[in-house]
């Protein structure tokens, strides 16, 4: 194996993400409890879930980048990961008949880099100014749009289905929009409760 | 004078910043490290895919254009010798220039190949798409039809119908013919008219397109960009000094 074959360089981008689920899950407590004396946001549920989706947000940003990387790499006539597997993403981002938003006629990968953009705007925004008074809007605006990325993960998924082909980068990208729909829910659920401005 | 600072700024604004400071980073990073090639039917454009079935005088299999290409090949690399070129025509077997062209298309298909002591240059792979112009008087295609175009054998009626398609001019090809007679290549492709000329560079670029060149034909195509190309590259490997 290549040091840095497309599975390895996926592996090391999806770490934080990885990480991040770890500590939004209900584990989190029990896992970041060693760390908390280093990072003390971790021992509140709240510096957890801020921390947790920006961890994740970052994984979607980078797997999202190098999906627009591909894409172009593609059309430059290299291959980047083509396999006559079932796995496949060369096939996938490069296949015109499905690598575009319907109607739209925009990549997918810069619609993926543009929504994780947007994502990161919303959670270091919280992140600097936890307390301030639009954090709840900011909550409900994440959670809105990632739960419409759902709409896109479905027909992205039947895209696959039709091409019989899967990228392994793309399914990173949507695991991750699905963590933060839970991560924005959980913050959600918790600024509503009150307790979220409780020091 | 006491510089003010506003405690209670917004966050919102800085984190956009840096968030948009972010978005341009990556940006910039994939620009730098790759140069993008648009797909399309333009000169210089990336040919789209064709995948589907092809009649090669056998039977229908499996076709896919990319296995023609050599993404490694470039002028520069000085390797034209060993990567095949590829022309592609669009036509309707129903359409009258596309049946009097078949003789010089079937001709060049047999001239641009390194098994003719006469052609110098690299091969050239010649393919045909064969659509069905619905809409129009005695444009019926088939399967059957095509077939009997490509290896002229009666029974057919090609030329809107008025023609059998054994009666077209030049020999039996022996090129792959594909179905397109759903148009679905023709469309994806842009064509206006037929029949309609391409010629690809052995990395998938589009070198020539007919109809951005009115009058000039496929075979003079070939000898202006691959043969003038390949002469200027023999030349050059032979008196690499150059001089007048």
């Amino acid at each position: 194996m290549e040091l840095f074959d497309e599975n390895t360089i996926l592996a090391v981008m999806v770490i934080p993400m990885a990480l991040g689920f770890l500590l939004i899950s209900p584990m989190g407590e029990s896992l970041s409890a060693s760390m908390s004396d280093k990072f003390p946001s971790l021992k509140t549920l709240r510096g957890r879930l801020l921390l947790g989706t920006l961890l994740i947000t970052t994984s979607g940003f980078l797997v999202s980048s190098m999906t627009l990387w591909i894409s172009n790499t593609i059309s430059e006539g290299a291959g980047f990961c083509a396999a006559d597997s079932l796995f496949s993403c060369d096939d996938v981002i490069g296949n015109d008949d499905y690598n575009k938003v319907p109607m739209l006629g925009i990549s997918w990968s810069w619609v993926g880099i543009v929504v994780y953009t947007f994502f990161l705007w919303v959670l270091l925004s919280i992140y600097k100014e936890p307390d301030a008074h639009w954090v709840g809007s900011n909550i409900k605006l994440g959670l809105m749009v990632s739960a419409a990325g759902i709409f896109a993960i479905i027909w992205l998924i039947y895209a696959e289905y039709q091409m019989v082909k899967i990228c392994k980068f793309c399914t990173a990208v949507h695991m991750s929009n699905i963590l933060l729909i839970y991560g924005f829910w959980q913050m959600s659920k918790f600024y509503d409760s009150g307790d979220w401005h409780k020091k | 004078m006491k510089i003010k600072y506003d405690d209670n700024g917004d966050a919102r604004m800085d984190t956009a910043l840096t968030a948009i400071a972010i978005f341009i980073g990556a940006i910039m990073i994939i620009s730098l490290t790759t140069s993008p090639i648009v797909t399309g039917t333009k000169e210089g454009d990336r040919a789209p895919n064709i995948t589907g079935k092809a009649y090669n005088g056998s039977g229908w299999q499996d076709f896919d254009l990319q296995t023609y290409y050599d993404y490694d090949w470039s002028l520069e690399n000085n390797n034209t010798t060993g990567s095949q070129w590829v022309m592609i025509e669009f036509l309707d077997t129903d359409c009258g220039y596309c049946f009097n062209a078949a003789e010089e298309y079937q001709g060049l298909s047999q001239y641009f190949t390194p098994l003719n002591p006469n052609w110098e240059g690299p091969h050239v792979s010649f393919i045909a798409s064969a659509a069905e112009l619905t809409g129009l008087k005695g444009h019926d295609s088939s399967r059957e039809e095509i077939m009997a175009f490509r290896d002229k054998t009666e029974g057919q009626m090609c030329n809107s119908s008025n023609q059998d398609c054994a009666t077209r001019g030049g020999q039996a090809y022996l090129i792959p013919f594909i179905d397109d007679l759903d148009k679905s290549h023709m469309d994806k492709w842009g064509i206006g008219g037929t029949p309609s000329y391409f010629l690809i560079q052995p990395d998938g670029i589009i070198a020539w397109a007919s109809p951005d060149h009115v009058g000039e034909t496929p075979g003079d195509a070939i000898y202006r960009i691959i043969f003038k190309e390949y002469i200027e590259e023999l030349h050059s490997q032979n008196n690499p000094q150059g001089g007048e």
